[in-house]
Parts: structure tokens; sequence; C-alpha cells
């Protein structure tokens, strides 16, 4: 006796190579964002007369700024990285000036910043502070430029 | 006699959505590449410093300019090297520019490298002060990227 041939059954639409192609299009953005770098942005806003807060280097004593300290951060190329000075005293390392900032922070976050970085200091080293005085809440970070261009 | 259709009745016209989408991926692919080949070549590849702070890069409206500083100290805009005068120049149009708003003055992105020094930084700085731009942006990286 023959047998019936029984009909197909009705799978619908193959659904087969469009998840072929989603899943290729998955790893290609995979791969692709991998590779990306994450650029950030630092913000550094020159406030008011900023090219007038140009500290000229062994300039005569600062007006004070309004109520709050004045703290001058000097960097300069040392043998072993670059050299800290707070206020012209050597500091031994990033972490002594991140706790002495820590605690001028605390105490009046409105202080003024003077950054007077070395023309030789990397650009990494000047960063890195920049970037702690930022973290510290600071609302007054002043750039020194040189002593040649003050009027 | 015509035998009958096994299964079911197929009907005239059947959508086929594979040729599609192999061309829609194709689409995809072209366009990323070029996007990156554009991109690398408005700017010059520096090993930004690294540091746990920073914003991401968000949308702003305000003009701005990105001014590449290479290890040995050489300026690049879009990808092409400039000297320090024409640097300025720049900045000076930038905060000149139409676009410009009377208040905002447009801001300057540095994309310098970690080793360079920091006199080229400095000279850009004073660039954006003489120029009544205030507003500046360092480009750095997440430690370890």
């Amino acid at each position: 006796m023959r047998l019936p041939r029984s009909a197909e059954p009705d799978y619908g639409d193959p659904m087969t190579p469009m998840i072929d192609v989603v899943f290729l299009l998955l790893v290609f953005f995979i791969c692709a964002s991998a590779g990306a770098i994450s650029q950030k942005l630092l913000p550094a806003e020159l406030q008011g007369a900023s090219a007038e807060t140009a500290v000229a280097e062994a300039s005569t004593p600062e007006q004070p700024y309004h109520e709050h300290l004045t703290v001058r951060i000097r960097l300069q190329p040392g043998t072993a990285g670059p050299e800290i000075l707070l206020d012209d005293q050597p500091l031994d390392g990033p972490g002594m000036l991140q706790q002495r900032l820590s605690r001028l922070a605390a105490a009046d976050a409105e202080s003024r910043i003077v950054l007077s970085v070395h023309d030789d200091v990397p650009v990494q080293q000047f960063i890195s502070v920049y970037d702690l005085c930022q973290s510290l809440k600071f609302q007054n970070i002043a750039f020194a430029v040189a002593g040649s261009r003050q009027p | 006699m015509r035998p009958p259709a096994l299964g079911r009745q197929r009907s005239a016209f059947r959508f086929n959505i594979t040729p599609m989408i192999d061309v829609v991926f194709l689409l995809i692919i072209f366009f990323l590449v070029a996007s990156y080949f554009i991109r690398s070549e408005h700017a010059r590849p520096v090993s930004l410093p690294q540091t746990p702070g920073g914003q991401p890069d968000a949308a702003d409206n305000r003009p701005h300019l990105t001014v590449t500083i290479e290890p040995d100290g050489r300026y690049s805009i879009g990808g092409q090297l400039l000297s320090q005068d024409s640097v300025v120049q720049r900045i000076q149009a930038l905060a000149q520019s139409p676009e410009t708003l009377p208040n905002e003055r447009g801001q300057v992105r540095i994309r310098a490298d970690r080793t360079a020094r920091f006199a080229e930084v400095r000279q850009l700085i004073e660039g954006c002060a003489d120029s009544q731009i205030t507003s500046i942006r360092f480009a750095v990286v997440q430690p370890g990227e």
C-alpha cells in the first residue's frame, strides 16, 4: 500500500538569514566600539582677565584676592619627575600636594589657585595637578604666564 | 492533468527581505568606514594625557576650534600642520566669527600629547586670553586607555 505523502509544514517566512545578518551587525558594532577611545574634556575657564592673572616670576606681593587665600603651585622639571612647590615650599610628591590641597579645600574652596608651570614640564604632569585642583572643587584656578608678557 | 500542489498554496508574489538586508548591511559598513577615514584624516593621533577627571564630550552649539599639539611641539588643526602664528590667527578668527554670540567668544579645545612640553600649551592659553576667549577644554583620556 502506498503511503500518502505528508504535506510540508508551514514555517512561515525564513528567519535564519535575518538572524544571521543581525548577528553580524551586532558583532561588527561590538568590535568597532571596542577599538574606540573615549575622549573626555577637562574644562578650564579663563576668568575675567586671565591674561592679567599672569603672575610674573618673583613678582611683587600680590593684592589679596577678596578675603580668600591665594596659593601658588609651581611645577619645575626635576631629575625624577617634576618638582612641586606650594607657595615656594618644596613638596615630596603629588601625594603631599593632594593632602595639603584637600585641607585647603575643606577650609576654603574659594581660595585662588595659581598654577605656575615651567615650560619644560610635560603636559601630563600639568594635567594631573590641574585635575587634582578641579576634583577638589576649587572655583578659581589661574594659569601664570611668562614674566615677559607683563605690561 | 495537473497534479495538485502539495502543501500550502504559495502566493504569486512573496517579498524576499534577505537581499535587502544584505544591501543595508553593506551600506552601513560603507558609511562607517568612510566616516572613520574622514575622522582620522582630520585629527592627528596623539597620546592624550591620562587623568580620572574630565567630562564627556557633550553636544555644544558653541563654535570651537580643536588644536592638536604633537610630542615635538608642532601644532595642527584639522590634520594640517601649522605654525604658531597661524594657530593664533585661527584663534583670533574664531573670536571674531559671526557665528559667535556676543557674550561667548567660542571655545578652544587643546589635544596635547602627554609628553609635549607645557610651553606650547601656555602659548595657546596666552593666545586665547589675548583674543578674549575664556573657554578652554583639555582633551584627556581615562587611565589605562
